[in-house]
């Protein structure tokens, strides 16, 4: 069952297919035809993010299927998470103009990159912006995603917070420090990046009695040439704006054919169906943590097949059907065997590996911690050679945070596990003072390590001694420690060495 | 200020527009031409390295009183034109030489911090002119998108924005392997950078092909406290074909990198000249930003912000 409050998304998502929705509309997925985008949308939805139409300088309008393809592959990620949405947002009307002060989105974009992706996110009321460029050479795309986060005030969602001995009430925090990222370019050709198999889906409130339809040519106005049945597969052979083009076979045209039957002369051509009726089946799976058994139909009920997929098995998928629960179960094969695997037993691909980080920082701000963990892990073995150091380094820290936020029932096991990723971001980037206060976080609040926990803060002053966050950190353990009274060890370390080695830093710090 | 030099001709059967589209006297490359019939614009093409153009629009419409032109080109202002009809109610341009008001938005800086890149010579090459004009202009897009988008990252961890960067094809005809001459021609033109480069196709037929790359950024404003580590990046991309963008990704770093250094170096010079300590400190964050990206691997440029920020405290605390 897709979670109740993903639903306004489709369902908005549904309203505005059936409606003409024409350039330079944003798509708001709020309630009413009217409502412009200037307001908020999704405004009861906790945390989303605006996916907003790639920069196109050359101008081919292939961006506008680019960034439709990753709205909903990332609304298909976070599609179970509660309290969470995304909004995809693209000109019309001059909506976004007039929010810009009479500047063309796209130029405003291009000159401002995460400046007008911040005021883009602000005036929606998302905490992140998906974006991006694409460029074309000789039939080969590039294709550029970009993010940007927008923590505001308190929001914890880029910290990591922990309840410290001596801290009191207040818990002591270390930030995720880069909020504005860029992924590795894909390099590809249009066929590769829209031969997709989709799943057919209604969200129309009168439903779909005759199945989803297909037009004779990209657009709200082409005339309905037939129909595929909810919950079927198509193969998609190019998109075109929001419309993706498929295959004439398998349409069923019997409800209307005088648009031209499949394969008559003229009208052999493709037929075309709206986005927001589909949705991307993932090309393969992981098998997460456990081996996992097949079984002979997709529900919890089928009987079990004699086959295991193994845990870590990349696996192609064969089909995809939504069981009575409304759960996506994968068809694969395994040693010759076909069978279904459940979604919660594997993690799914996407097109466009940013996803996986955008659906890491999702599920760590809805204290997904798990399910974090698998998407940050995913994101750097498809990227570990490809992506900059910068983005490795933050996905290295988010992954240690939720390794750290999940704890378990071995927090230290987590801690010291958590602390191999932050080493892994401080080589990835070593002059970062932010990564080393968290590790100096993790040191005191999961492990007792004052000494390693004060050379890592010394580290961070090193580099800069107006980091706002080592110097917060500081003045904390500095009041901690005048605080303790007792001869008891603080942090695992003798009081008064402990407190002479504040002292030190904070009196070097006030010569600076 | 952007101009364009058009002219009209018409041929049996078709619509012939010629022209040259320049910014202060130097051509730009890979301006798009389009024509706009109420439908939204059309691209009918582009400019060749010499910012020269020649495009087929279409007659203008029945009862049409002139036609619509634009040309753009990222970082500039879109500029918009009327053509009437002549023979064959093909369009015309009254007026041969065109300029644009308003202020170029970002490919022309308008604070004279603009990044030049001088053509790359392609070697072993048997692209024709075409491609390899078509090849650079592509080459200035992908570094202005590179170059901004690192320095709209780096803008988060500082205390005030960066300035504009531009990116503008450098006309002078420079050679790869005489960096003093890059130099002087840099100084010349007031640039922040000069970015050079050679490919060359290399394998034999019937072997893997592959494309050695040779690149350069030279850093043009001088600083007492800076010393520039030459770096000379040689890549080899796989495969045949010369892609500019798939160049720009090899060296996205060393370009937004080497070209916030430029920026900081040549505002440290004013900041320092004006004993302006406020600004003074606005490129102290800018230099700790930046280290903050650098990677392993990059103990050169580690080397060369440490300098400048031993500097600039040591400014600070006079």
């Amino acid at each position: 069952m897709i979670s109740r409050v993903a639903l306004p998304v489709l369902a908005l998502a549904a309203l505005c297919a059936a409606r003409v929705c024409s350039a330079g509309e944003v798509v708001c997925f709020s309630p009413g035809e009217g409502k412009t985008c200037s307001q908020s949308s999704l405004q009861h939805v906790q945390f989303k993010a605006v996916v907003t139409e790639f920069i196109d300088p050359q101008q081919t309008t292939i961006g506008h299927s680019i960034s439709r393809l990753m709205w909903r592959e990332v609304l298909e990620s976070i599609s179970d998470l509660k309290d969470s949405g995304v909004i995809l947002a693209y000109d019309a009307r001059d909506q976004l103009r007039t929010m810009l002060e009479g500047r063309d989105y796209q130029t405003v974009l291009q000159r401002d990159y995460h400046n007008a992706a911040i005021r883009v996110a602000n005036e929606l009321g998302a905490q992140m912006t998906v974006w991006g460029a694409v460029l074309e050479h000789d039939g080969t795309l590039h294709v550029e995603p970009y993010l940007t986060l927008l923590p505001k005030g308190n929001d914890r969602w880029t910290k990591l917070q922990l309840q410290v001995e001596g801290s009191g009430s207040s818990p002591l925090s270390a930030e995720i420090a880069n909020q504005r990222l860029s992924f590795a370019p894909l390099q590809t050709d249009r066929a590769h990046l829209f031969q997709h198999n989709w799943l057919t889906r209604c969200r129309l409130s009168a439903g779909c009695p005759e199945g989803i339809d297909v037009r004779n040519a990209p657009g709200n106005e082409a005339p309905v040439i037939g129909h595929v049945p909810v919950g079927s597969i198509v193969a998609g052979r190019d998109m075109h704006e929001q419309w993706v083009a498929i295959d004439r076979a398998g349409i069923d045209t019997a409800t209307d054919t005088s648009a031209g039957a499949p394969g008559t002369g003229a009208d052999s051509g493709p037929g075309y169906i709206n986005v927001y009726h589909l949705e991307v089946v993932a090309p393969a799976v992981h098998v997460l943590s456990k081996a996992v058994r097949l079984r002979a139909q997709p529900s919890s009920n089928a009987a079990v097949l004699d086959v295991s997929a193994p845990a870590g098995a990349t696996l192609e998928t064969r089909g995809v059907q939504r069981a009575a629960d409304d759960r996506l179960w994968y068809n694969v094969e395994v040693r010759g065997a076909r069978g279904w695997v459940p979604p919660e037993t594997v993690q799914r691909d996407y097109s466009f590996p940013v996803v996986h980080f955008i659906a890491g920082v999702y599920r760590y701000a809805g204290k997904d911690y798990g399910r974090a963990i698998q998407e940050f892990q995913r994101f750097i073995e498809r990227g570990e050679n490809t992506e900059d150091n910068v983005t490795l380094a933050t996905a290295y820290q988010y992954l240690a945070a939720s390794k750290v936020a999940s704890g378990g029932t071995d927090g230290i096991m987590a801690a010291r596990n958590a602390m191999n990723d932050l080493q892994q971001a401080s080589r990835q980037t070593p002059y970062d003072p932010s990564v080393y206060v968290m590790s100096s976080l993790i040191r005191l609040g999961t492990m007792s390590d004052a000494k390693g926990a004060l050379m890592d803060l010394r580290r961070s002053l090193d580099l800069d001694s107006q980091n706002p966050t080592a110097i917060t950190l500081l003045t904390s353990l500095s009041s901690i420690a005048e605080a303790h009274r007792t001869d008891a060890p603080l942090y695992g370390e003798d009081p008064r060495v402990f407190k002479a080695e504040v002292t030190s830093l904070r009196d070097r710090q006030n010569t600076q | 200020m952007l101009s364009a030099l058009l002219a009209c001709t018409a041929a049996v059967g078709e619509c012939v527009l010629s022209g040259e589209v320049m910014h202060n006297g130097n051509p730009v490359p890979g301006a798009e031409i389009l024509e706009d019939l109420n439908s939204g614009p059309v691209s009918l093409g582009q400019t060749n390295l010499e910012g020269q153009f020649r495009v087929n629009p279409s007659p203008v419409p029945p009862r049409w009183s002139k036609a619509i032109l634009l040309v753009r080109m990222a970082g500039f202002d879109q500029l918009t034109m009327g053509a009437p009809p002549g023979i064959d109610r093909c369009p015309k341009l009254t007026e041969t030489t065109l300029a644009l008001s308003g202020s170029p938005t970002a490919g022309a800086s308008t604070t004279g911090t603009n990044l030049f890149v001088a053509p790359y010579q392609l070697s072993g090459s048997s692209a024709s002119q075409e491609e390899i004009d078509r090849f650079n202009a592509t080459l200035i897009l992908a570094i202005y998108n590179k170059v901004t988008a690192f320095r709209s990252q780096l803008e988060q961890s500082t205390s005030g924005p960066l300035p504009e960067m531009g990116v503008m094809p450098l006309t002078a005809k420079v050679s790869f392997t005489d960096p003093e001459g890059v130099r002087a021609v840099g100084a010349q033109v007031n640039a922040l950078g000069v970015i050079t480069g050679l490919a060359e196709r290399a394998g034999a037929a019937g072997t893997p092909q592959s494309v050695r790359l040779s690149s350069e950024f030279r850093v043009i404003p001088r600083y007492p406290a800076y010393q520039e580590y030459h770096i000379q990046i040689s890549d080899d991309l796989p495969g045949p074909a010369i892609d500019p963008v798939a160049i720009s990704e090899r060296l996205q770093d060393l370009w937004g990198k080497r070209a916030t250094i430029a920026l900081l170096v040549r505002a440290l010079s004013v900041a320092s000249d004006a004993h302006d300590k406020a600004q003074q400190q606005v490129v102290r964050s800018w230099i700790i930003a930046l280290r903050g990206k650098l990677g392993p691997d990059e103990t050169h440029l580690a080397r060369e912000l440490d300098g400048l920020k031993a500097d600039v405290e040591s400014e600070l605390r006079k």
